[in-house]
């Protein structure tokens, strides 16, 4: 299995601490809702966010540079779309 | 980079919906950037901060995508713009209304929704804006 960002991830699953679910949401939803969930996440903590929107993919690359937050990965299963930021600041 | 933290200043004239509805997602992705946003509401926006009054008014262009859009707001992809309003507002948006489009619509301060922050004219609110940008939909 490969995530999107092209490295091989095997059997990787990534731990998150907060989930956010956007399924179904488009495009600005997914990120506003990101950026809200995010105050409730604590600094170092992991959340992972579940879109449809495929825009998110690139958009949250945006976000995280903006906001000063990391983009940890991007995986795509089954038409769903799993990303993991962590909080920075 | 500084430009990131500018302001957003949109004035919403049109009333409609699909223009409303773009409007409020840019406000709602500057938000979510951290930037600050103010919203500025003339003439035929302006029934949308009206209490109790659910608009979806579509100008010629947006009304030969009317089906479209009603697929999607029933699947709930696009929201109804009260519901942006009240999600932007949470987030620190400041909502205002044109004094001079009130009287012109014949709309009272009581008549609006909660959200509005403040009536005024179009020059307090350049004044008001300083130097972010500002968008006019």
């Amino acid at each position: 299995m490969t995530n999107i960002m092209g490295t091989n991830v095997g059997n990787f699953s990534m731990k998150a601490d907060e989930t956010l679910d956007c399924y179904g949401l488009m495009c600005p939803m997914p990120i506003f809702k990101t950026s809200i969930k995010m105050k409730d996440v604590a600094i170092g903590k992991v959340l992972e966010v579940i879109a449809t929107d495929e825009g998110i993919k690139k958009d949250i690359v945006s976000w995280c540079n903006t906001t000063g937050n990391e983009l940890l990965n991007i995986k795509e299963e089954d038409g769903e779309i799993h990303v993991f930021i962590k909080r920075l600041k | 980079m500084e430009t990131e933290k500018k302001g957003l200043s949109i004035i919403f004239h049109s009333g409609s919906y699909d223009r409303m509805y773009h409007g409020f997602s840019i406000v709602l992705v500057a938000l979510a950037l951290g930037r600050e946003a103010r919203c500025f509401f003339t003439y035929w926006a302006l029934q949308y901060l009206v209490k109790g009054k659910s608009v979806v008014q579509l100008n010629e262009e947006g009304q030969s995508h009317r089906k479209l859009l009603e697929e999607h707001m029933k699947k709930g992809h696009i929201q109804e713009i009260s519901e942006l309003l009240t999600q932007a507002k949470a987030m620190g948006a400041k909502f205002y209304v044109c004094t001079n489009s009130m009287g012109l619509l014949n709309v009272s301060r009581d008549e609006l929704v909660n959200e509005v922050d403040k009536s005024m004219g179009l020059t307090t609110f350049l004044a008001e804006t300083g130097h972010d940008q500002i968008l006019f939909i």
